[in-house]
């Protein structure tokens, strides 16, 4: 049987209306309440390790509550509160023109962030992957004609000056801050100063100030050396800097490490530590009296 | 090259630079100047629309007409973070920018505007934004760039130093590395910054902010004392005047526990808040535990109004554990199912993002913007817990703004009254009729990237 594969494209408008490739992140808890399966498919699927993040003790039902849970908190305002836009006088407007359809648009679009981001999370996926060394484009490659920009300059100039002044160049140097002690000013000077270029040939000069205490007293005192690593050249933390931004999704923080301390669980009822779980629903109290506060209000009230 | 120039070139830029940093929370906005002074030029204005439960409804500053917050419901349009909803945003926007008696009164034709957004926007979001700034609002030119890398430009040891100016006989200029820890109302974010641009690789964002703080107490307090699920400005409120992060929380954990009894000693860390009622009282207030109420609204949670207290129309009830365990998301996110790490070991991860060499400077220049860095002992807390995360010969200092909320604003008024500087970023609107809203997201994130 011949193997069919369907490559992306680079050119979005090619998919046909109406669908869209969605990148498929596995089991999503989330989703579990509106589509549920049938409960043997589900042990099956946790068998065989599909998703290993969710195979915690928690079981998809308790995972799906407390993810409900965190998106209650994140949103706005407890119930769905629609308010409507007051009307103005079209006095207002002024010299102003006649709205464009663009702004017509945009001003009527329903679409929540959620929406924005599934978008972009899309177009994401579909973008075929980059090369390593096309991960940081040349702004004169992306403007589409070879015409040079203000900031094409800047950079060209800073090239240059890298090229015409290599790694010796010491004494004058961007500082640290006034308040710093001695070794601050020694880790950070050497960490920042010594490859890079005069200030006065780099755009951020205004930032960049000078210092008159002479840096090498600081620095040949042996008790203020800081034992560190080859410093960076001034072209790598120029390549940190050119990257483009993150995604929504990839700036997030990461799960704790692995030798964290582990999840602490409290009260439902008091706050205290929650020592003892509930027998039906798993909630955790802290003693016999707000065991019975819990039994009488909070248990099987979300799980009947 | 040559047409572009000679076509730009003769246009003067306008003088004058409003400079807003939109934030979810709050909109802080004024014109930049050579020396911009916070506390005059920028003012703060609520991004919201609100509506009573007399029905009526406030825009933006109108807030501050209102007198009665019960029941009060909120729509923000930013989102997350992000501008979403331009056509709420407009409407304040108009009210503080563009109406006949606004207090920032400007006409955009004449004006550049420099608008904050938060890290790593969607494309759409930004593409949006800077079509109805130019097709709708029409101002003369503007650049839209991330808020946490203006802080660089803020003289960081002049401002922690306001008090006693003596200090610091010579204002430094700012450090060329700084991490910049913005901790506002929708997330947290880290940002590396060196030379006043963002290191993006290591830039990380923990979803939890002031709003998600307010939502927890809220439950808390729903579950234990009154039902406030509806109440989000007096919950919001409560949760500025009485929270803390513990720097030992167990131990304060363990304390409240103890003295839950109202016959025990009284306890320092438990107090009574009176709630408003918007008749005789505007506001709600804090005051020391009385033993004589506690009977009723004692650790089980009974309700305290009909505890028989002094007064027996006060709403009153004791929040103890409430106070620091709110905060303590922010550090331990699992403590509520989240699985993301904690403010201080995100630091570190951003850390390990950078080149091992960068690492000391970075941690010698840690600056905290945002609203919550103002909750008493978060500055304490974070620096203990970061110093026993980070080499013990490592430099570890981390200083916070004397005004955190106005600190990303204020920077970027410096910026923005740096002229030279603007000239190559700015965005004129000729540019952008003349090359379309693609060109002009393009520059921006141009001038995001280079170093």
């Amino acid at each position: 049987m011949p193997h069919i594969e369907e490559l992306p494209t680079a050119k979005s408008s090619n998919v046909a209306p109406g669908w869209a490739y969605v990148p498929d992140t596995g089991y999503d808890p989330s989703k579990a309440a509106i589509n549920p399966t049938h409960p043997r498919k589900r042990l099956a699927r946790d068998a065989s390790g599909l998703s290993a993040a969710s195979r915690t003790d928690l079981t998809a039902r308790q995972q799906t509550a407390i993810q409900r849970h965190i998106m209650e908190l994140d949103k706005d305002s407890g119930k769905d509160v629609q308010i409507p836009v007051p009307t103005r006088k079209e006095v207002a407007r002024g010299s102003r023109g006649k709205m464009t359809p663009n702004v017509k648009r945009i001003l009527q679009s329903q679409k929540t962030f959620a929406n924005h981001l599934a978008d972009e999370e899309a177009m994401l996926a579909m973008q075929p992957p980059k090369m390593p060394s096309t991960a940081a484009p040349n702004p004169r490659a992306t403007l589409g004609r070879p015409r040079r920009s203000s900031l094409d300059k800047r950079r060209q100039k800073v090239e240059e000056a890298i090229h015409a002044r290599p790694v010796k160049k010491r004494g004058r140097r961007p500082m640290a801050s006034q308040s710093a002690t001695p070794a601050q000013e020694a880790s950070s000077v050497a960490a920042t100063s010594s490859t890079l270029p005069d200030n006065s040939t780099t755009p951020q000069d205004t930032m960049a100030t000078t210092r008159d205490t002479d840096p090498d007293e600081t620095l040949t005192d042996p008790l203020l050396q800081t034992p560190l690593p080859t410093l960076p050249s001034y072209l790598e933390i120029h390549e940190l800097l050119s990257k483009s931004p993150l995604s929504y999704s990839a700036a997030r923080a990461g799960p704790p490490s692995s030798n964290a301390p582990p999840q602490r669980h409290f009260c439902e009822i008091c706050g205290y530590w929650g020592r003892v779980k509930c027998m039906k629903c798993g909630a955790r109290v802290c003693s016999l009296a707000c065991r019975s506060a819990h039994d009488d209000s909070r248990c099987l009230k979300f799980y009947a | 090259m040559a047409p572009r120039q000679s076509k730009t070139a003769p246009k003067a830029l306008p003088g004058r630079t409003l400079v807003v940093d939109n934030g979810a929370y709050t909109i802080k906005a004024g014109y930049a100047s050579q020396t911009p002074n916070p506390d005059q030029d920028c003012h703060i204005i609520p991004n919201c629309i609100a509506r009573s439960r007399d029905k009526r409804i406030y825009v933006g500053a109108q807030l501050e007409e209102c007198r009665d917050f019960g029941e009060m419901a909120f729509r923000r349009p930013v989102e997350k973070g992000y501008l979403v909803n331009w056509e709420a945003e407009k409407e304040i926007w108009e009210q503080a920018f563009f109406d006949q008696n606004a207090k920032l009164k400007c006409d955009p034709h004449e004006t550049n505007l420099l608008l904050t957004e938060a890290p790593s926007a969607p494309q759409s979001l930004q593409s949006n934004c800077d079509q109805i700034i130019f097709e709708e609002f029409e101002f003369a030119s503007y650049y839209r760039c991330m808020g946490p890398p203006l802080n660089a430009y803020n003289n960081i040891s002049i401002d922690s130093s306001t008090n006693n100016p003596t200090s610091s006989p010579q204002p430094s200029k700012l450090p060329t590395e700084c991490l910049l820890i913005d901790t506002g109302y929708s997330h947290t974010t880290v940002t590396p910054i060196h030379n006043g641009h963002a290191m993006h690789p290591a830039l990380r964002r923990l979803d939890i902010g002031g709003k998600l703080l307010t939502n927890y107490l809220k439950e808390l307090i729903s579950i234990r004392h009154f039902g406030l699920m509806d109440e989000p400005y007096i919950v919001n409120e409560i949760k500025e005047k009485v929270c803390f992060v513990s720097t030992d929380f167990a131990r304060d954990l363990d304390r409240v526990w103890k003295h839950r009894r109202p016959d025990t000693a009284p306890n320092p860390l438990v107090l009574d808040y009176v709630l408003p009622d918007y008749d005789a009282r505007q506001e709600g207030y804090v005051r020391p535990r009385d033993a004589s109420m506690a009977g009723g609204a004692g650790a089980g949670g009974g309700e305290g109004g009909g505890g028989g207290g002094a007064e027996a129309n006060e709403d009153v009830f004791s929040l103890g554990n409430e106070r620091f365990v709110v905060p303590e998301l922010l550090f331990t996110p699992s403590d509520i199912g989240m699985k993301q790490a904690g403010l201080p070991e995100m630091v570190m991860q951003s850390l390990e993002a950078l080149p091992e060499t960068l690492r000391p400077g970075m941690m010698a220049n840690m600056v905290v913007v945002g609203g919550n860095a103002k909750i008493p002992g978060f500055m304490e807390r974070l620096e203990s817990e970061l110093r026993s995360m980070i080499p013990a010969e490592n430099l570890l200092n981390l200083t916070r703004p004397s005004d955190p909320v106005k600190a990303t604003w204020l920077g970027g008024a410096k910026m923005a009254g740096d002229q030279d500087r603007m000239k190559g970023l700015l965005v004129s609107r000729d540019d952008y009729l003349e090359k379309g809203h693609s060109w002009v997201s393009r520059h921006f994130n141009a001038t995001y990237r280079l170093g």
